[in-house]
Formats: C-alpha cells, sequence, structure tokens
C-alpha cells in the first residue's frame, strides 16, 4: 500500500461543467407521473361545472392548467440541472431548480449503497440509487432515475474504493 | 468481572418495578372507563372487563421477569424476552457504542436501575435491561466495556499477524496498548457542579421558555379535564365569556380598566416562569459531575431521576456553545456535546449547563485532544440578505394588519406594525453581521446568532458531507447557503458569496479526502 503525501492544493476542483445528465427516458416519467397527480384533480374542476356557474367552472379549469404547466415547467427544467460527478474519491450530486442543491459526499465517509426499482421506475427501465452515509438522514444521497447498467456500475465502483476503518 | 455464560435474570424487584409500571397504566384505563360510563346500569359489563385486565397486569410482571434474560456467547451479548412473543435480540459486543445506566423515581426507591446498550448507525438496535440491582448493573457494565477493547485488540492483533504489518496497523496497536496501560489510571473529575452553581444557572435560564413550558402544561391538563369538571360544577367560564360579551355591547372596552389585572397577570408569570426555572433545574442537573475516564467522558446528573451517561470520546463530532443575556453577564456559557448516532433514536448528547472560559478551552482540549488555534480564514455572511428574508416573512402578517389598521383608522395598531418592522429590521440585520464561518488548521467554527450566541466547533475530519445550496431568487445576488453534515446532525448558515463558499466546501473536502483518522 503506498501512502504518498497529496497537497490538498494539487486535488483537482470540481469542474462545473463535468456533470453526467439522467437518460432521457427519466424526463418522459417525471413529466408523465407530474400529469397523472393533477389528473384526480380534474375531477373537482368537473363538479365546479355541475355545481356552481359555469363562469367559476372555467375559472377552476384555467387554474388547474395554470398550476399543471407549472408543474410541468419545474419538473422540466430541474431535469436539465439534475445530474452527478462521480470522481476517484468522491461523488457529487446537483438537484433542484427552485431550490438548488450540490451535494458532495467522500467515499471514505460512506456507510453502504443500494439500489431500488420501484414498480414505475421498472416501468420506464430506470432504478435509485442511494448511498447512505453514518448518523442523520440529511447527508444520505439519493439519486433516482438512473440506467439499471450505470448504477450497478457506480456501486461497484463506490464500494471497491470504500475504504474500510476497522 | 461477573460470569455470563449462562442466561442470567435480573433483579427479582423487576417484578415489583413491571407491577407498578402496570398500575399506573391500569389507573390511566379505570379513569378512561369511568369517563366512558354514561350509567350504572352497563357498569356491570366494565366491572368484569376491568377486573380482567387487572388480572393480566398482575400476572404479567411474574411471567416477564420468568422469560427475560440475558447472557454473553461468543462475543455476543443476547437476551432472550417474551412469554407469547418470544424475542432473541443480539449484539456483536465490539458494536457496543456507549453504555447508559439510568435510575428514575420508582427505580431509586427500589434501588434498582436500567442498563441501556447503544449501537451506532443501525436504528432500532437499542437495548434496555430495566431492572437490575444498582451494583450489578455498574459490574455488567464494566464487564462489557472490558470485553468490548480486548475483542477490538484481539482484531487489530491478528491483522498484525495475518497481513504483512502496514506501519498504520502497527501504530494502531501501539495506541491501542497505550490506552491499555492509561486505563487503569484514576478517573479524573473535570467538574462538578455545586448548590451556588446551580442557583447562579437556574436564576440565568431562559425564564420566557420555562413560563411558556408551565403555560403549556396547563392549558394542557384543562383541556383534558375540561369536560369532566363541566360534568359536575358546569363551565366556569360560562359567565364569564357573557360578561365579555356585554361589556363588549354596552361601552367600548378601555383598556385602562385592565390594567390592574394585567399588571397582576404579568407579575404572577414572571413569578411562576423563575421558579419553574428553578425546579427543572435542580431537578434535572442536581449533584452534577464530569469524570473523565480513560478514553470515555461519564456524566452523572439528576435529582430524582438520576442519568448517567458514558460517551467514548473518539465518538464526540460536534461541540456547542450557547449563551443568553444573562448567563453572558455571569460569563457563563452551556456546552452541548454530541456524538454519532442515527437520527430517529432519542438525543444521545450530555448538556454541560455552565462552563466557565477556562473550562471552555479544557473541554476543547480534553475532547478534541487539540487546542483552538487562531483562525486563518473567515468567511462572513450578506447581513443586508437576512434582513431583506426576514422582512419578506413579517411582510406576509405585517402588510394586512398594516392596510386593515390604516383603512380602520386605528393609528395605533399601524405604529406597533412599523415598530415591529423596525426591531426585525435590526434583529435580522445584527445576526447576519456576527454569523460567520471560521476555518482553522483542524477545526471549522460556525458562530451563529446574535442575543442568543451560539458557536459550534467540529473537526475537520469529523465532516461526513458539505451541501451548498440556495433557492432560485439569489442566484441573481451570487450567493449561497453552506451546510455541513457529520455524523451527529448538520449545521446550516446562510449567504456566503458564492466563489468563497465554494473554495471553502472545497478546502474542506479536500481534507476529509487525505485524512486516515477514523471519524467515529
Amino acid at each position: 500500500m503506498t501512502n504518498q503525501t497529496v497537497l490538498a492544493t494539487t486535488l483537482p476542483v470540481l469542474d462545473l461543467i463535468d456533470f453526467q445528465k439522467h437518460p432521457n427516458r427519466f424526463l418522459n416519467k417525471k413529466l408523465i407521473s407530474r400529469a397523472l397527480i393533477f389528473l384526480p384533480l380534474l375531477l373537482g374542476v368537473g363538479v365546479l361545472f355541475f355545481m356552481t356557474t359555469v363562469t367559476y367552472g372555467f375559472l377552476g379549469l384555467a387554474l388547474w392548467v395554470l398550476l399543471l404547466l407549472v408543474s410541468l415547467f419545474i419538473s422540466y427544467q430541474e431535469y436539465f440541472i439534475r445530474g452527478y460527478i462521480l470522481r476517484e474519491h468522491d461523488i457529487t450530486y446537483r438537484h433542484g431548480w427552485i431550490f438548488q442543491h450540490q451535494l458532495t459526499v467522500p467515499f471514505n465517509r460512506i456507510q453502504h449503497t443500494e439500489i431500488n426499482h420501484g414498480p414505475v421506475d421498472r416501468f420506464f427501465n430506470l432504478c435509485e440509487l442511494e448511498i447512505y452515509t453514518a448518523g442523520g438522514a440529511s447527508s444520505d444521497l439519493i439519486i433516482s432515475g438512473l440506467d439499471p447498467d450505470d448504477a450497478a456500475r457506480i456501486k461497484e465502483f463506490i464500494s471497491s474504493n470504500v475504504v474500510t476503518h476497522d | 468481572m461477573i460470569d455470563l455464560s449462562l442466561p442470567t435474570r435480573q433483579s427479582k424487584k423487576s417484578i415489583l418495578f413491571y407491577l407498578f409500571k402496570n398500575l399506573k397504566g391500569l389507573a390511566l384505563v379505570a379513569l378512561y372507563a369511568a369517563f366512558g360510563m354514561s350509567s350504572w346500569a352497563t357498569a356491570g359489563w366494565s366491572t368484569v372487563f376491568i377486573a380482567g385486565i387487572a388480572a393480566v397486569a398482575l400476572i404479567a410482571p411474574i411471567l416477564r421477569y420468568y422469560f427475560f434474560t440475558f447472557h454473553i456467547n461468543a462475543d455476543e451479548l443476547i437476551i432472550n424476552e417474551g412469554f407469547l412473543f418470544k424475542q432473541r435480540k443480539s449484539v456483536p459486543i465490539d458494536r457496543i457504542q456507549s453504555i447508559n445506566i439510568n435510575q428514575n423515581v420508582l427505580q431509586r426507591l427500589l434501588s434498582i436501575s436500567s442498563l441501556e446498550i447503544e449501537t451506532a448507525g443501525s436504528s432500532g438496535k437499542e437495548i434496555e435491561i430495566p431492572a437490575l440491582e444498582f451494583a450489578f448493573a455498574k459490574a455488567l457494565k464494566d464487564t462489557l466495556k472490558s470485553k468490548s477493547t480486548a475483542v477490538n485488540e484481539a482484531s487489530l492483533g491478528t491483522d498484525d499477524l495475518a497481513n504483512t504489518a502496514t506501519i498504520e496497523n502497527q501504530k494502531d496497536v501501539a495506541d491501542a496498548q497505550e490506552v491499555a496501560q492509561e486505563k487503569p489510571m484514576v478517573a479524573k473529575t473535570v467538574m462538578q457542579l455545586d448548590v451556588a452553581d446551580l442557583f447562579k444557572i437556574a436564576l440565568t435560564q431562559n425564564h420566557l421558555k420555562s413560563g411558556g413550558l408551565a403555560l403549556g402544561v396547563v392549558v394542557g391538563f384543562w383541556f383534558q379535564i375540561k369536560d369532566f369538571v363541566a360534568k359536575f360544577i358546569g363551565d366556569p367560564f360560562e359567565n364569564w365569556e357573557e360578561d365579555l360579551a356585554q361589556t363588549a355591547v354596552t361601552d367600548t372596552v378601555r383598556i385602562t380598566d385592565y390594567l390592574g389585572s394585567i399588571v397582576i397577570a404579568f407579575v404572577l408569570f414572571c413569578i411562576v416562569s423563575i421558579l419553574v426555572s428553578f425546579v427543572l433545574t435542580f431537578s434535572k442537573y442536581w449533584d452534577f459531575k464530569m469524570v473523565h475516564d480513560g478514553d470515555n467522558l461519564e456524566v452523572q446528573m439528576g435529582l430524582f431521576n438520576r442519568r448517567e451517561v458514558k460517551m467514548p470520546l473518539s465518538k464526540v463530532q460536534i461541540l456547542e456553545f450557547h449563551s443568553n443575556p444573562l448567563r453572558h453577564m455571569l460569563g457563563y456559557q452551556t456546552a452541548r456535546i454530541y456524538q454519532a448516532q442515527s437520527q430517529d433514536t432519542k438525543s444521545t448528547a450530555i448538556e454541560v449547563p455552565a462552563c466557565k472560559p477556562a473550562m471552555v478551552a479544557q473541554l476543547q482540549q480534553l475532547l478534541f485532544n487539540e487546542p483552538l488555534e487562531t483562525a486563518q480564514h473567515e468567511l462572513k455572511p450578506n447581513p443586508w440578505s437576512y434582513m431583506r428574508f426576514s422582512l419578506y416573512i413579517m411582510s406576509l402578517f405585517l402588510l394586512p394588519l398594516l392596510a386593515a389598521s390604516i383603512y380602520l383608522e386605528q393609528l395605533t395598531a399601524a405604529v406597533a406594525a412599523i415598530l415591529i418592522y423596525v426591531l426585525t429590521a435590526y434583529v435580522s440585520y445584527n445576526i447576519g453581521k456576527r454569523n460567520a464561518i471560521q476555518r482553522g488548521d483542524s477545526f471549522v467554527i460556525f458562530y451563529k446568532g446574535w442575543i442568543f450566541p451560539t458557536t459550534i466547533i467540529t473537526p475537520i475530519y469529523k465532516v461526513q458531507a458539505v451541501e451548498l445550496w440556495r433557492s432560485i431568487f439569489i442566484v441573481q445576488r451570487q450567493e449561497i447557503h453552506f451546510n455541513l453534515h457529520t455524523a451527529a446532525g448538520s449545521r446550516n448558515l446562510k449567504y456566503f458569496k458564492e466563489a468563497e463558499a465554494r473554495a471553502l466546501a472545497q478546502s474542506i473536502h479536500s481534507e476529509v479526502l487525505l485524512t486516515e483518522r477514523s471519524w467515529m
């Protein structure tokens, strides 16, 4: 085992252009599931049409369309922000459009990793990679919407690099 | 050393302990039954029901005592419990993080104590042996502790033989031996609080908080017994509400009419708050003692409910100092020590109610084995951003209020709203001005708050991850929030210059990557 001195200044600075995008399927999944969430609300608009005047009905419909469009727009924007960078010793994840987060977890602080396939994810041939650190859930990294092969490769890479302290 | 190779039961007094616990529950059931009973006709059935529960409550403790055993088998502590639903818990001894001895009032009367065994990481794995003879609990704690170090050393030793010994390993073994040699050294009392100290602490508590607590308890209690009281003596507030309605109808309410009662209520509230502060402080911190024993920190405290916490020094992640204006005048600070733990378990943090400045430095030295060096690098947030944010939030409430009061020509309300605005702006600006992150060679220090200032110290090698985040509204201003995650929780400060924050995150991150030290 070699243990050469590495100066902090010689470590490369995170290049913000290098973020790996999620597959396009993930955008489709997000948009479709967002739209599906809004479907039941359409029932409420229908009720407005029948129970009150048509004006209120149209107002409700307009509000519904507006909310749907805003929600879809946010999902769409989020997709282009979301991404990860895998480096030799750490993983960085960026997500969120209104609330933008960027979290870097060094491999030597990772406790264990997990891959989850939900039914919806499976339909789109996607999966979720969960990276757990010790203590609270706040520094856990949950990367949803990865290609299963990629996720397996990342998981393998991380676990081969995790330093055990025992 | 006690022999635990065979399944051992708890103290026989545990039957009494369980019995008392069940009786407490039973009293509640009886109370609810009495409430629920509408007439004496249905009383027969509820009596039978209660008698049935009572019989179970009496027999269950004996069964529980009989079927609760614990023993050590092949470096694992094994606990068997349960009669109908059998449960077997096992904890590898080298996974034990900390062992606590707790005593509540009932346990003190019976002179038994409960032993709590914590394993970090996996949640729901905590083990409690509720009723042991006090001396036996102490002996068991020591046995487990010495066994766990023995196991750890043995595993290190075999590593050493099996692999070609790396320098790293040899150093670890040497460290372990050193620790083992230091072990027999007498435990050193780091600090102790006497009655005078407690008096000062009680006097400088946050009385508003205790007053609020007392008020909450009273109100909560009142809502619970309201129906019951109303059933027997009628609603005592019935007439009061009518009176109020009457006065509102007949003439406008003049504040001077109520001035006397308002002043009396205020004075009463102050006295009760201070009294509650005293009671809470004395019951919680009575006979507070902190002992440094080898590589563990032991803290004992409590008047009725005695609490004894053992925390391995290597598990300490964050050291915090809190203060308030009253405490600041006496030169005291409150310290909180956080250790690595899973989030969903109850907090295992140690609180040291009063530290003098000398003590602050000593605690720092003790916990992290390094003195606090002067900071090389300081990050200041933008105080105007703090002010802007709190003004936005206040506007949600105050703008409607302002509009309404001007519309209704209630100028006093308008003036009050404007005053609250100015006060908010002033306080939040000052908070923003004091907030800062300092980074030394081996520590990150957060300064937070203004009237209630907090100092948060964590060694850089204990950091787990750094997060930068912001809302889309401050992208334009090139500002960003800084979030530091450790195994004992996250600490957050807001509105830093983006470039500076990124540079700091990068430098902390590199330091973490390069460190070989175990962080928990």
